[in-house]
């Protein structure tokens, strides 16, 4: 029991560490879209933690990943307008994992997106009636979808991981 | 279990062990193809894998052979797509920064003598590290740099012939070769020859599989920390470290090199120390998860054979010693032993 929940631990602490410190890579570029924002390559980690370890650590990582970097020196408003978003996410792709194949898994991203930007605009981060990018939020959604993929075939590869 | 003392089985034993050698040794002359041929290897291992991924996943969702095929040659575009656009974007970066540097004329003594030498200790300054030293240094690393590009580009002309020879042999070809192999082998041996065969197929298997996991980890590491430096080309060097790392003992310094370079050239001494601190949480993973709880149930040599064999097989052959021994000996392990069992059926004890 205790090893489980020491597991369990470790399968939510290590995502948020990678989730703050991505959230505070040096690579990061803004974006180009949203003002203030950045490029969310870090909205991968919620979604691999959910693919990989359930519904519940992707949920807790989605949660306290985006709590913990919007209190880190690269945290912004946005960041905790995204705290629920991020962790539905997370959720999400914990519900859907083996249920369907892994890209398919992959595209909670979108939802996430979609989340985020509806959320962004109730806190009234970004201006409501400002069209909105659809082919930029695609592009994000596409290459965030083909990362967890990526990440999570590599993960497989090298821990013989298996749905079942 | 007393051993043998029959002098006929360790007379045909030490024949076997020089034989061994000699193969050894006949690798290591053709070297260039050898690599080629362990490089199709590992490529075969992970292809089969993700085969049986693949299969595994296709009967699980129950989809039809036409859906299997489409679904199959999707995830190859992908693949080739994802992969082509990171090393090609990964190139540039790398390409533009080497651009930069040129244009502006920084070499590693110039950073060296700017940023580090007014610092240093007087005594370190003239006697230990002076800036010809860094200079000398800085010659040799682009000459050697050098030499491995022209190297890399002999080792893909040889890999482009072997490897897809040797995927065809493998997939197409097995079972039609195995059978030859053993039907050409007498009957009263066939037995212990298909042991032999096993053990040193499982042997291989197993290393390599362990070589994989353990460069594919500590290439993700470093691709992670390299992003989170802010590294130009962070894919190519962390995917570069990863594949160094398989050398043993020497790898993680040797995959430290280039990016750390690269950075100090680029004028970026924080992302440089970053780069240090990613090798070094990546080493101490290695040390203290994967090597002792991944790696040793999947090959068991003891630790102190082990560090001999690397610096004899490094002092004997180089690099190829140091990369090669250790399967080397794993291998002829497995056929001095199943030799052994089957001479002493036949001599007795």
């Amino acid at each position: 029991m205790t090893s489980s929940r020491t597991r369990t631990l470790f399968q939510i602490l290590i995502p948020v560490i990678i989730y703050v410190l991505i959230g505070n890579a040096r690579s990061i570029q803004p974006n180009p879209f949203i003002p203030g924002a950045v490029i969310a390559v870090y909205m991968v980690v919620p979604v691999v933690a959910g693919i990989l370890f359930g519904a519940r650590v992707g949920l807790l990582v989605g949660i306290f990943g985006t709590l913990a970097n919007a209190l880190s020196p690269a945290g912004s408003a946005f960041e905790f307008a995204a705290i629920v978003p991020h962790g539905v996410m997370g959720f999400s792709a914990g519900c859907l994992r083996g249920k369907m194949p892994t890209p398919f898994v992959a595209g909670t991203i979108l939802v996430g997106h979609v989340l985020n930007i509806v959320s962004y605009r109730v806190f009234g981060l970004i201006d409501g009636s400002a069209p909105l990018n659809f082919y930029a939020l695609a592009a994000e959604a596409l290459i965030g979808m083909m990362t967890v993929y990526v990440i999570v075939t590599i993960y497989r590869l090298g821990f013989g991981y298996t749905f079942d | 279990m007393p051993l043998s003392s029959h002098p006929k089985i360790w007379r045909v034993l030490v024949i076997l062990a020089i034989l061994l050698a000699c193969g050894f040794t006949l690798c290591y002359y053709f070297q260039h193809i050898f690599y080629a041929f362990i490089i199709g290897f590992v490529l075969i291992l992970i292809t089969e894998k993700l085969t049986s991924d693949f299969r595994k996943s296709a009967e699980r969702y129950k989809l039809s052979l036409w859906k299997r095929w489409c679904y199959g040659i999707l995830l190859l575009i992908f693949w080739l797509f994802v992969i082509g656009f990171l090393l090609r974007n990964s190139f540039g970066q790398i390409a533009d920064e080497l651009q930069k540097i040129s244009v502006d004329e920084h070499t590693v003594s110039s950073i060296y003598a700017r940023e580090v030498y007014p610092h240093l200790p007087t005594f370190f300054r003239n006697d230990t590290i002076s800036v010809g030293i860094i200079e000398w240094v800085s010659v040799a690393i682009s000459s050697l740099a050098g030499s491995v590009l022209s190297q890399t580009f002999a080792f893909v002309i040889n890999g482009l012939l072997i490897i897809p020879l040797l995927f065809y042999l493998y997939f197409w070809r097995r079972k039609v070769i195995a059978k030859r192999l053993f039907g050409a082998v007498p009957e009263r041996f066939r037995k212990s020859f298909h042991r032999a065969a096993k053990g040193v197929g499982g042997k291989l298997h197993d290393y390599f599989t362990a070589r994989v996991i353990q460069s594919t980890v500590i290439g993700a590491l470093c691709c992670l920390g390299f992003f989170i430096a802010g590294v130009k080309g962070w894919l190519l060097l962390g995917l570069l470290a990863g594949f160094l790392n398989a050398v043993p003992y020497f790898g993680p310094i040797l995959g430290a090199i280039p990016p750390f370079i690269i950075t100090l050239l680029v004028d970026e001494s924080f992302a440089a120390l970053y780069v240090l601190l990613t090798v070094f949480v990546a080493q101490t993973i290695d040390v203290f998860y994967l090597q002792p709880f991944m790696i040793s149930g999947k090959v068991k040599i003891d630790p102190l054979v082990s560090i001999i064999l690397v610096l004899a097989g490094t002092k004997l052959f180089g690099i190829f010693g140091t990369i090669f021994i250790l399967p080397m000996y794993l291998v002829s392990k497995v056929i001095l032993q199943e030799a052994y069992r089957e001479l002493v059926r036949l001599y007795g004890r």
